[in-house]
């Protein structure tokens, strides 16, 4: 019988489930093998610091190489997870390799959500995922570049406020009528959508896009209603879903990820999944989830090597995201449910704010924007599953310390 | 070459180097012992939490508010505290002692 643990996925998820088994004492071989050619690195900063030449690429490594020697965690870079028989615990890679395994941990993330429309593979639109995705888009990005960001979400705004930072000219094309919709409470997005107004970003609300156009370079992005935006380079953030393709002829239950319970574990004993791709429930939280973020994949990556370990942990972690766009510092811990009611507290010092989402007495989330402490408060309460007045929220007078 | 003094959770004491430029944060969390830095140095989430020795507290600029307010409120803050993604190692900062604060 081997003792393996193959992590199929190099990205913050595998990486973290990778160190905790070394760290909890492992003795058996650990694999980890990521898509990219590159050293496992992290995300957050390709959208931010990299996009705007402020880090160069090796910064972002999440280890140097030497750690991965002295840990004694084999690194396969370059190669995709093809295939998956659990029958006979065999992993099978785009290379033509296949190998055996006692536990797999399955952290391979998910896949962007592309736009297909006549015009889609001109030279000039750009997607963000990878750390190559972050240098092409970011050689293009000079003072007047004409920039067409599809989509207001966290990554779309992120790119336009780094564009616009570079002097580019920036339009934001979004579907719906407000910007992140999907993560963001009103109040908050619109805040961000009034910042990014000031900073100069011409943002068409409830627009959808119907093509590309451009000879082999794209020129302008087509509206559905006709209007044409004139674009030299264009930026697509619509989104990205569990990739899963590889894992369809496996016996792993998947809904619109991998379903894991609270050790992480999927419906195969010895399989488990982290990070983008599982879909997990959260004591905190009703129905399953997919929680897209660098926290989620830090905490079930650690959970799935207690697993393996044997000492099967429990995920329990207030999930928390952030974002960064101009002097704006967007945190958020918890998240909000229908029919909350929600708080607003400002933060004389640094004239920032924060939203608090009750349900009763409760607390399910806070999100800020330039107010660190509400946040730190808020996620410790929301851990805690304190009790709480929404006046004591409310009143930026009282010391939120009293709470704790 | 910078040498750095650090105490682990265990009380254990470790000496270890790094380059000048480097943050305080980077170079502990390559170790086993060190910080888990989650946000990866984005002055985010106060995981990579330290007690700069008194001797070495004004060799660094000062808290910045961000940093001051992710701070304040955690159980284990003291006068002391810094997050270490925050601390850029110059060469004179060789020497320099540490202690890692317990995980909230």
């Amino acid at each position: 019988m081997i003792s393996r643990t193959f992590i199929a996925g190099a990205g913050q998820a595998g990486i973290q489930t990778a160190i905790s088994l070394r760290q909890g004492g492992y003795n058996g071989e650990v694999i980890l093998a990521g898509k990219e050619p590159h050293i496992p690195y992290q995300r957050p900063p390709l959208s931010k610091q990299v996009l705007k030449k402020e880090w160069a690429a090796e910064r972002c490594q999440l280890r140097h190489l030497e750690f991965y020697e002295q840990h004694n965690i084999d690194l396969l870079l370059g190669v995709s997870a093809v295939g998956l028989d659990t029958r006979s615990n065999t992993v099978r890679l785009d290379d033509g390799t296949e190998w055996q395994y006692s536990s797999l941990a399955i952290c391979t993330g998910s896949r962007l959500n592309r736009l297909n429309i006549p015009g889609s593979e001109l030279f000039g639109i750009h997607y963000l995922r990878t750390i190559d995705d972050a240098l092409s888009l970011s050689s293009r990005l000079q003072t007047g570049t004409r920039v067409a960001v599809i989509g207001g979400g966290y990554i779309g705004l992120e790119v336009a406020a780094a564009a616009r930072e570079l002097g580019c000219e920036v339009h934001v094309i979004e579907a719906l009528g407000q910007v992140m919709q999907r993560s963001a409470l009103p109040e908050i997005a619109g805040l961000l959508f009034k910042r990014h107004v000031d900073a100069g970003v011409t943002f068409l609300m409830n627009c959808k896009v119907s093509s590309f156009a451009g000879e082999n370079a794209v020129e302008s992005v087509v509206l559905e209603n006709g209007e044409l935006i004139p674009a030299d380079v264009v930026m697509v953030g619509v989104g990205v879903r569990p990739d899963l393709r590889w894992l369809e002829s496996s016996e792993i239950e998947t809904n619109r990820g991998i379903r894991v319970d609270a050790a992480c574990r999927s419906s195969v004993g010895n399989v488990y999944a982290a990070g983008d791709i599982a879909e997990l429930r959260h004591h905190l939280l009703d129905g399953w989830h997919v929680l897209e973020s660098v926290q989620n994949a830090v905490s079930q990556g650690k959970v799935v090597a207690a697993s393996i370990l044997d000492k099967p942990d429990c995920y329990t972690d207030v999930p928390w995201f952030w974002s960064e766009q101009y002097d704006c510092k967007l945190q958020m811990a918890g998240i909000p449910r229908d029919g909350d009611l929600h708080v607003h507290r400002s933060n004389p010092d640094t004239g920032g704010i924060s939203i608090f989402s009750m349900s009763g007495k409760r607390l399910n989330a806070v999100q800020s924007i330039n107010s660190p402490r509400d946040y730190m408060v808020g996620r410790q309460l929301i851990t805690k599953q304190a009790e709480v007045d929404t006046e004591h929220l409310h009143d930026s007078e009282f010391n939120l310390k009293e709470l704790l | 070459m910078i040498n750095i003094i650090v105490t682990d959770l265990d009380g254990q004491t470790h000496e270890i180097q790094a380059h000048a430029n480097d943050r305080l944060m980077e170079v502990l969390r390559e170790y086993d012992w060190g910080v888990a830095a989650i946000c990866g140095g984005m002055c985010s989430c106060a995981t990579c939490h330290v007690y700069v020795d008194e001797n070495w507290q004004d060799k660094f600029p000062r808290r910045e508010m961000d940093e001051e307010e992710l701070l304040e409120f955690l159980d284990h803050f003291q006068p002391n505290s810094r997050l270490s993604c925050q601390l850029e190692l110059q060469e004179r900062h060789n020497g320099l002692v540490v202690a890692l604060a317990p995980e909230e």
